[in-house]
């Protein structure tokens, strides 16, 4: 999911290297989405604050 | 006070250069200690990609109040993680398997080694504060998202560099991250065990 999230900001760099706008913007939105699911994914929401690795 | 949009085209590629510069700084320390980086660690770094591509599209597409949305996004997202991480080793005597504090002191120790007196998870949170603090400042002037002026050859010739540094460093966390993780669970340990490698 990882490797995915970094591969679609690659692919959004190399769509603004040719100005395709549409195309940067769906990678780059897909991308923080991900990011953020791999986030609360990691977080241990049952503990107190997560505060626990 | 007027901002033109060449000007604010110059600003944000030298954040896009710096965040590049700082992502180039974390390979460096990555394979100096030989520490691999954890999900958390990741994450940032992600965010930081993130940020620089939206410092890109104001210097490839034009300066637009969307783009710079984008850089506060990645920013927020990257704080929140750096402020998560920094909570979580901020106090050493708490023992993490269990959830309760302890008093034996390396029960929680910190992830890496510091850098200048500060963890990188302390430095990703300014970092980001200031991309933040940068974003609310340059969005005070006007002029910038005047589409009437185009853009100077030179100009669009230093964007087309530093997208392109963008792409080779996104690129390459995409396939130092595979090689880490695979198509599993990045490790947390911090050791040089690469799944490729494993």
């Amino acid at each position: 999911m990882m490797t995915l999230a970094f591969l679609l900001l690659a692919v959004g760099g190399v769509a603004l290297w040719w100005q395709r706008a549409r195309w940067s913007w769906a990678t780059v939105v897909l991308a923080l989405a991900l990011g953020i699911a791999i986030f609360l994914g990691d977080v241990d929401f049952a503990q107190t604050l997560g505060l626990q690795l | 006070m007027r901002l033109s949009p060449d000007a604010a085209r110059v600003l944000n590629l030298i954040g896009v250069l710096a965040m590049v510069g700082v992502l180039a700084g974390a390979y460096v320390y990555q394979f100096a200690h030989q520490e691999l980086p954890c999900t958390l660690c990741l994450l940032q770094r992600l965010a930081m990609v993130a940020v620089a591509l939206g410092a890109a599209m104001n210097v490839t597409l034009g300066p637009d109040p969307r783009h710079y949305g984008v850089i506060l996004v990645s920013a927020a997202l990257g704080g929140a993680v750096s402020l998560r991480q920094t909570l979580l080793h901020i106090n050493p005597f708490f023992d993490t398997t269990k959830g309760e504090p302890t008093l034996a002191a390396t029960s929680n120790p910190p992830f890496g080694e510091p850098v200048f007196g500060l963890h990188l998870y302390v430095w990703g949170l300014l970092l980001f504060a200031v991309a933040i603090l940068a974003v609310g400042i340059v969005m005070l002037f006007r002029g910038q998202f005047d589409r009437r002026e185009p853009e100077t050859g030179a100009i669009r010739r230093l964007g087309h560099l530093g997208v392109g540094l963008l792409v080779l460093m996104a690129t390459a966390e995409a396939a130092t991250t595979f090689m880490e993780c695979g198509f599993g669970d990045c490790p947390n340990d911090g050791k040089w065990n690469w799944w490729l490698f494993g």
